[in-house]
């Protein structure tokens, strides 16, 4: 490089309670150019980008600004000197219109509403967006919203911007539209770091492409390197086996759940045959539809299509619909979707049990604690003190307590939504084995994950959806870990294979 | 870049979500509107001394401490609290000016009547800022202190004020022709809030923060500091409430602006629905308050009991608020403060 880099990375290193994520990252980004950052779950980019942006702290290696070490302790501090991140749920003010939101904090004493809108559809046209400046920023589309937000901090006039899998809400003209404002961007001299799973994209738009693996930098391809086969063979790791576990089959003959013509607005008719004891895979890009099925099975957003369980038809509106039917949801974010942070352990776990547990109305504690206690001693939950609030377990065994909510409900089918992110590496196993005992018991299991390992080592059939459609279908003995992760980074669904 | 590329899909975009039938969106905007004035049409119909000049001076002389109550109260709403010490603080203001007259003379109390309401903000803001405490539970604090310091201050007697005292009493009592000098002074610090709100640096702020604070915040904007000056802001509003209260009475009760509370919450709930605008705004709060005072005064010409007219307010809040959220549809209603 002729050129110093703008932000340069070195022997970065981060832990969590020992756990070592990132294991000395050294890399570069250079102002005007599109780098990407590919990995599997868990290689560490999404730590890596959060060091970036100072919402963690790096255990040991610096970062330099224009050869100048930077220690950032908060975001703001990151915002300052001109790094920021677009996440998926961008930060506007959604009742102010668009120019206020991209004005927001230099009006000037007085505010003067029609020059605002002037000055901001002046930004506008610079960047190329024709986005009214007086809408209200709650009418815009999820697209337009990246895209204000994105001005937002191109005029706030940062100088790398970190994009997380930024095309995975919108659809197919309106990433054209983004693609358009991020070259832009390049020629502006900013700095993009670019996330994504969809290899095509990362092709088309980046200069550069760095493959993180288990923590560490395997290669820096340029563009004309980037190779599918060869991304592939960097991003797997086919030496740590510590994890092991496959699933004997515990599938059973009778069908658990049937779906037929299942759609929503962003996926296509598709058709589920789930069989009892079965664990079922389905992956894909974030964002490509996989979502859908788990929001349609709990009755979480609108869809259309036939849904029966053990042979008998079932409508699923709403969430106490689905477990009517016997369906029972893991959800990925489990702070926010299953957990009650600030009640006990016992009291977490007996929620679905209360009508079980109750005398007459009457809750006694005792029974509640002793369910806690089932649970504890059923998954191996540490520590042991059912009395504890749940916001005090790690986030292996906040996962095993949402498990513990259903395991005596007992449900026909049980949805998990990556059941193994923000889980301590050690009970990622015992997670593993719990769920294969669900399966003996006849339970069956569909497993909504990005991870393939997870997905190799359990499942006994694996369904990938791309684009909204279901690209490949097969059993989990005709894939391998490159032919999935082929499959997931948009390879041609022509050799779609029958079942 | 090529632009036409560009202006296509989002163009497509731009329909975006408000497609809902016309006359929904013309209901959102007007319908409160609408009803008051079907409902002041009826009145002036019934009594054709209604809509005089006289009576709508009684009627903004009758609002005048709610008004400003409310209108204070619409900074702290729109800032993402709730302050609910605003009726002590006139209470308050009014004891601490009928106080200081006799020792500084009128304009000195005046000053630090309104010194001390801004202080009170100050601290309420403080305490729900720094202090991390929500804002029913530090200003429900606040108005049990202020409750117990007013109940020392006064003995629990009333605080005269001498009849010598011509200025203040003007304040409150005095008239330039038909009109008093009270309704003058209401339009007058409508006139001051409004531009504070709409048109300073001050009033987007605070509504930036109350809309969302995490991007006021990452916008670089002092969140804690405009949380705080809308606390102080209302508490100059309920100040002069205080001051003028005292000298429309000529004197300052124990316990005068506590009733006013829950008044000023309906008025400015009522006023955020008022133009679709669905948050709060100083206009909307005004015209609220003075709906509520019209149909009241209205109620009392036809000799309508005040159990109807209770009844009445409780029904219009309600009808108001809810057919407001009900037009502007969230797809899952999951808040229940």
């Amino acid at each position: 490089m002729k050129e110093k880099p703008f932000v340069e990375i070195r022997d970065l290193h981060k832990d969590f309670s020992g756990v070592e994520v990132l294991k000395g990252i050294d890399m570069s980004f250079d102002r005007g150019e599109i780098h990407a950052l590919l990995g599997e779950n868990g290689a560490g980019k999404s730590t890596l980008i959060k060091i970036l942006t100072s919402v963690y702290t790096a255990s040991k290696g610096e970062i330099l600004i224009d050869g100048v070490a930077f220690h950032g302790h908060s975001p703001k501090e990151a915002n300052d000197v001109g790094l920021g991140a677009v996440y998926q749920d961008a930060e506007l003010a959604w009742n102010m219109s668009v120019a206020e939101n991209l004005l927001l904090g230099e009006e000037g004493r007085w505010i003067n509403r029609r020059k605002l809108e002037k000055k901001a559809a002046e930004i506008l046209k610079r960047i190329g967006l024709t986005i009214d400046p007086a809408a209200k920023a709650s009418s815009l589309s999820a697209a337009q919203m990246q895209m204000l937000t994105l001005a937002t901090l191109f005029h706030r006039k940062f100088k790398l911007i970190i994009l997380d899998e930024p095309t995975a809400r919108l659809s197919g003209p309106e990433s054209e539209l983004l693609f358009e404002l991020i070259r832009k961007f390049k020629e502006e001299g900013l700095a993009i770091v670019y996330i994504s799973h969809r290899l095509a994209e990362v092709k088309r738009l980046c200069d550069r492409a760095t493959i993180l693996r288990d923590g560490k930098v395997v290669q820096t391809l340029l563009r004309d390197e980037i190779d599918e086969a060869l991304v592939t063979q960097l991003m797997v790791n086919r030496s740590s086996s510590d994890l092991e576990i496959s699933n004997p089959g515990h599938t059973r003959p009778e069908l658990a759940l049937q779906v037929k013509g299942l759609s929503t607005a962003k996926l296509e008719p598709m058709d589920i045959d789930l069989y009892q004891g079965e664990i079922l895979g389905i992956t894909g890009p974030v964002g490509g539809g996989m979502e859908q099925i788990e929001k349609a099975l709990n009755g979480l957003g609108n869809y259309e299509g036939k849904i029966d369980i053990s042979g008998k038809p079932v409508t699923i509106n709403t969430p106490s619909d689905a477990l009517e039917a016997g369906i029972a949801l893991i959800p990925e974010d489990r702070r926010k979707h299953a957990l009650f942070p600030n009640l006990s352990l016992a009291e977490n776990v007996s929620l679905p049990m209360l009508d079980k547990l109750a005398i007459a109305g009457y809750v006694p504690n005792r029974a509640t604690l002793a369910h806690g206690r089932e649970v504890i001693d059923a998954l191996s939950l540490y520590p042991a003190l059912p009395d504890t609030s749940m916001r005090f377990f790690s986030g292996g065994n906040q996962q095993k307590a949402v498990i513990g909510k259903w395991l005596k409900r007992r449900q026909k089918i049980y949805i998990f939504s990556e059941p193994t992110t923000g889980v301590d590496v050690g009970a990622i196993r015992q997670i593993y084995e719990i769920m294969l005992e669900m399966a003996k018991d006849g339970a069956s299991i569909i497993l909504i994950s990005t991870s393939f390992k997870e997905l190799l080592s359990l499942c006994d059939r694996i369904i990938v959806i791309h684009n909204g459609r279901v690209s490949v279908e097969a059993l989990r003995s005709e894939f391998t870990h490159d032919s999935l992760l082929a499959a997931t980074l948009g390879a041609d669904p022509s050799n779609r294979i029958a079942v | 870049m090529n632009s036409a590329s560009t202006n296509t899909p989002s163009r497509s975009e731009d329909a975006g979500k408000d497609n809902s039938h016309p006359a929904l969106r013309f209901l959102r905007v007007w319908g409160t509107i609408l009803v008051m004035i079907v409902v002041i049409i009826g009145f002036s119909f019934a009594s054709p001394y209604f809509m005089k000049v006289s009576n709508i001076n009684n009627v903004v002389f009758s609002m005048f401490t709610s008004a400003m109550l409310s209108m204070g109260l619409t900074y702290v709403v729109a800032a993402g609290s709730f302050d609910l010490s605003i009726g002590i603080i006139v209470t308050t203001a009014s004891i601490v000016c009928a106080m200081c007259i006799p020792v500084t003379g009128a304009p000195i109390a005046i000053l630090v009547a309104l010194l001390v309401s801004a202080g009170i903000g100050l601290v309420n803001g403080f305490l729900v800022t720094y202090m991390r405490i929500s804002g029913i539970v530090a200003t429900i604090g606040a108005m049990f202190l202020l409750e117990g310091l007013n109940q020392y201050l006064t003995g629990g007697y009333q605080i005269a004020v001498n009849y010598d005292e011509t200025f203040f009493r003007w304040l409150g009592q005095g008239r330039l022709g038909m009109i008093a000098v009270k309704p003058i002074f209401l339009v007058l610090f409508f006139a001051i809030g409004f531009v504070i709100f709409n048109k300073l640096r001050t009033g987007h702020y605070i509504s930036a923060v109350g809309d969302n604070p995490l991007a006021a915040y990452y916008s670089g904007i002092p969140v804690y500091r405009w949380v705080i000056v809308s606390f102080m802001i209302c508490g100059v509003f309920c100040g002069l409430a205080g001051v003028f209260l005292a000298s429309t009475s000529s004197s300052a009760q124990p316990t005068g602006g506590a009733g006013y509370l829950l008044e000023a919450f309906a008025a400015v709930f009522l006023g955020a629905t008022i133009l679709g605008k669905g948050k709060p705004h100083i206009l909307g709060t005004l015209l609220g308050v003075f709906f509520l005072y019209l149909v009241s005064n209205g109620m009392t010409q036809f000799g309508i009991d005040s159990s109807a007219r209770k009844l009445f307010n409780g029904f219009v809040l309600l009808a108001a608020v809810g057919a407001n959220s009900f037009l502007n549809r969230e797809e899952l209603h999951l808040k229940f403060i």
